[in-house]
């Protein structure tokens, strides 16, 4: 579980981190662009802790029926795609992607703008969380199959741990 | 209860003393008899304002009226020049009363070379009490070193609307790349992402919560530092008012305020002042380091700037009529100055910039002795390095043989030639035990203005780059004098080299 939560997190991170990397390096030096990174991979992985632990709470109410691999896999597909759109909404700025301003202006004539933008997006979020949640629910195989692509994450967050761990270790030479 | 300010809780925590008892918030006090020889200092900072953006040195607009009202009782100097052209190298000058390559504080962040944290502004007058404020990292990083030497240091975060706190305080040894990263990781502000994906949602909603009240009056946003270290000026003077009102005497304070700094948030009544009122000679040839922005951006942020000098000068006035009023300033040097400038020229907007022209080095310095009713304008070239040793003078001590500045006119005048050399220096990559390879030296002498760029990569294809200028007949630097067979910039030239294989030799 820890895992899974921990991979969206950790993805997001790097990509941002990479992103950035040349104009840490360039403010001051590389040491330092190094540093940021660890600061960040610490939150990154503060954050992977305080998302599990919603998914362990969830982990202890679901039906005792279920077997844990479909429990791993229910949490694990509710896990993954609110970070999914976490990472989408990021992205919309990330990119410097806009919305047609036709588009906007129609949105904003309406009576309750924020109402339609949240309108919207739940328009789109909610079923790419139904949908594969009711496969989870009904289908053995389809769990089974989102079991193991989970397993084959976990395979890659163990090393972003591991990158964890050397994070800190700067971390502590940098405070020293 | 619901219209209780944080001002109003700075009033009556200074009017309480309780910054007196607070655990290093004003440090470890002092009860010091007033001695009648020594005068008070303070010391404002107002951080990257430039001399060529303050109508007192000659620019179109008027961007320090208050300012120029309070000059009749001041003595200004023309001709002042920062260390450095950011605030490293340039507060260094200041407090060490050296040049970069002497207190080695040159890269970004970087501490004073180890002999200056007992050879300093602070511990040149142990008989003071001495307090020191900075909303600047960067002068916290070289106020720490100098801890033992002062008694009432206030953290940054203090005085914040909104704050790292906790994050400067876990990691105190690395603050400026933990706030970095903090700001990188959880906000989201202006970029419209951060690192995290969860957290940097719930960041965003207290610090909205923070700065509501505050924010109708500040409508480009709060000022701040590091993304959404929000702060107000009026808090800052509020509380160095009430340092003043308990504080023990003799004293020394050293206060360094981001106004004019970037990003350029004034309050309301100072936004479109200067809509209308374009300075001329403006339009100069691109540099070779030019960062590539437009006329129209350039000017943009010029009026944004000049707003933003407004609001400085507002509340500096109101700092001054507080200490007038109260006579304070019948015993007290009040110094007004910046550890560098700003650009909006040649394509380049700031002071994070190889170049060192005018407007990004030259800086103002107002000296208000105590007890002075007449105005006095000085026109020597003067450099950061001169404020402690004249301070030391004036107030009766021994001017160490460490400190390379001289005493400013008029209080000394025979060693002040019209043939100082004042330098400056850029070399943003250079490590304090590393010889300085890669650079731009400036070099003021006499009307002749000279820059020396050296080890850029970026200029290898023209072998030597330097700029020469005559600052009598051109003083917006337009034509660049140099050529090969130029005697003065030769000499020049021959100065700057001889005075880097001087300081490069121990590093060799």
């Amino acid at each position: 579980l820890f895992s899974i939560s921990a991979f969206p997190i950790h993805l997001w991170t790097f990509i941002s981190y990479f992103r950035d990397f040349s104009w840490i390096a360039e403010r001051s030096n590389l040491w330092d662009a190094i540093g940021v990174g660890a600061y960040s991979l610490l939150i990154a992985l503060i954050e992977s802790i305080l998302v599990l632990l919603p998914g362990v709470i969830l982990f202890l109410i679901l039906p005792r029926g279920w077997d844990n691999k479909r429990k791993i896999a229910f949490i694990g597909v509710i896990t993954t795609i609110i970070s999914g759109w976490a990472i989408a909404g990021q992205l919309y700025y990330f990119a410097g992607f806009h919305f047609p301003v036709s588009w906007v202006a129609a949105v904003a004539r309406s009576p309750h703008p924020l109402w339609v933008v949240y309108g919207i997006t739940l328009a789109f979020v909610i079923p790419t969380l139904l949908i594969p949640l009711y496969g989870t629910f009904k289908s053995s195989r389809f769990y089974t199959r989102i079991y193991i692509l989970f397993e084959s994450i976990t395979t890659l967050t163990a090393l972003y741990l591991i990158l964890d761990i050397l994070g800190s270790i700067i971390l502590v030479i940098r405070n020293i | 209860m619901s219209n209780f300010s944080r001002r109003d809780f700075l009033n009556i925590l200074g009017s309480l003393g309780l910054g007196l008892v607070t655990p290093h918030v004003m440090g470890r006090s002092r009860n010091i008899e007033t001695a009648d020889d020594k005068k008070n200092i303070l010391i404002v900072v107002f951080d990257a304002l430039s001399a060529n953006h303050l109508s007192e040195y000659g620019y179109v607009r008027e961007t320090m009226p208050n300012l120029n009202r309070l000059l009749d009782k001041a003595i200004v100097y023309h001709n002042h020049y920062s260390g450095g052209n950011y605030t490293t190298p340039g507060t260094a000058t200041i407090l060490t009363g050296t040049l970069p390559w002497s207190h080695r504080a040159i890269l970004h962040n970087d501490t004073v070379a180890d002999e200056f944290i007992t050879k300093n502004l602070f511990s040149a007058f142990k008989d003071y009490y001495r307090m020191a404020y900075s909303h600047n990292i960067l002068v916290n990083t070289q106020l720490k070193q100098f801890f033992s030497d002062i008694e009432g240091y206030t953290p940054r975060n203090q005085l914040f609307v909104g704050n790292d706190a906790i994050v400067n305080q876990l990691f105190l040894n690395d603050e400026d790349i933990a706030s970095v990263s903090w700001a990188r990781a959880l906000k989201q502000s202006d970029d419209g992402y951060a690192y995290s994906l969860y957290l940097s949602r719930i960041n965003d909603i207290m610090k909205e919560k923070r700065v509501e009240k505050l924010v109708s009056d500040f409508p480009r946003g709060l000022p701040y530092i590091n993304i959404d270290n929000y702060y107000i000026l009026e808090h800052g003077i509020d509380y160095l008012i009430q340092q003043l009102r308990h504080v023990s005497t003799p004293y020394l304070g050293y206060f360094h305020f981001l106004p004019p700094h970037e990003p350029y948030h004034p309050r309301k009544e100072f936004i479109g002042k200067f809509i209308n009122a374009k300075p001329s000679g403006l339009h100069k040839p691109e540099h070779l380091f030019s960062q590539g922005n437009s006329q129209h951006q350039m000017m943009n942020n010029r009026n944004n700037y000049d707003e933003f000098i407004l609001y400085a000068d507002h509340e500096f006035a109101r700092l001054f009529t507080f200490m007038e009023q109260n006579g304070i300033l019948e015993d007290t040097w009040l110094i007004l100055t910046s550890d560098h400038g700003e650009l909006f020229e040649r394509g380049i907007i700031g002071h994070s910039t190889p170049v060192l022209h005018e407007p990004v080095i030259r800086v103002p310095l107002i000296v208000f002795e105590p007890g002075r009713r007449s105005r006095l304008d000085i026109y020597s070239l003067t450099s950061g390095m001169d404020i402690l040793p004249t301070l030391l003078e004036v107030n009766g001590y021994q001017i160490p043989e460490w400190i390379e500045g001289e005493v400013l006119p008029p209080f000394r005048d025979s060693k002040m030639t019209s043939s100082r050399n004042i330098f400056a220096l850029q070399a943003k990559g250079s490590g304090k035990k590393d010889p300085i390879v890669k650079g731009t030296v400036m070099l003021v002498r006499r009307e002749y203005k000279l820059m020396y760029y050296f080890g850029y990569r970026e200029l290898e294809s023209l072998g030597r780059y330097v700029e020469l200028y005559n600052l009598a007949e051109d003083p917006h630097e337009i034509e660049n004098h140099f050529h090969p067979l130029n005697h003065v910039g030769l000499e020049m030239i021959e100065i700057i080299q001889n005075k880097l294989e001087e300081v490069n030799r121990p590093f060799l």
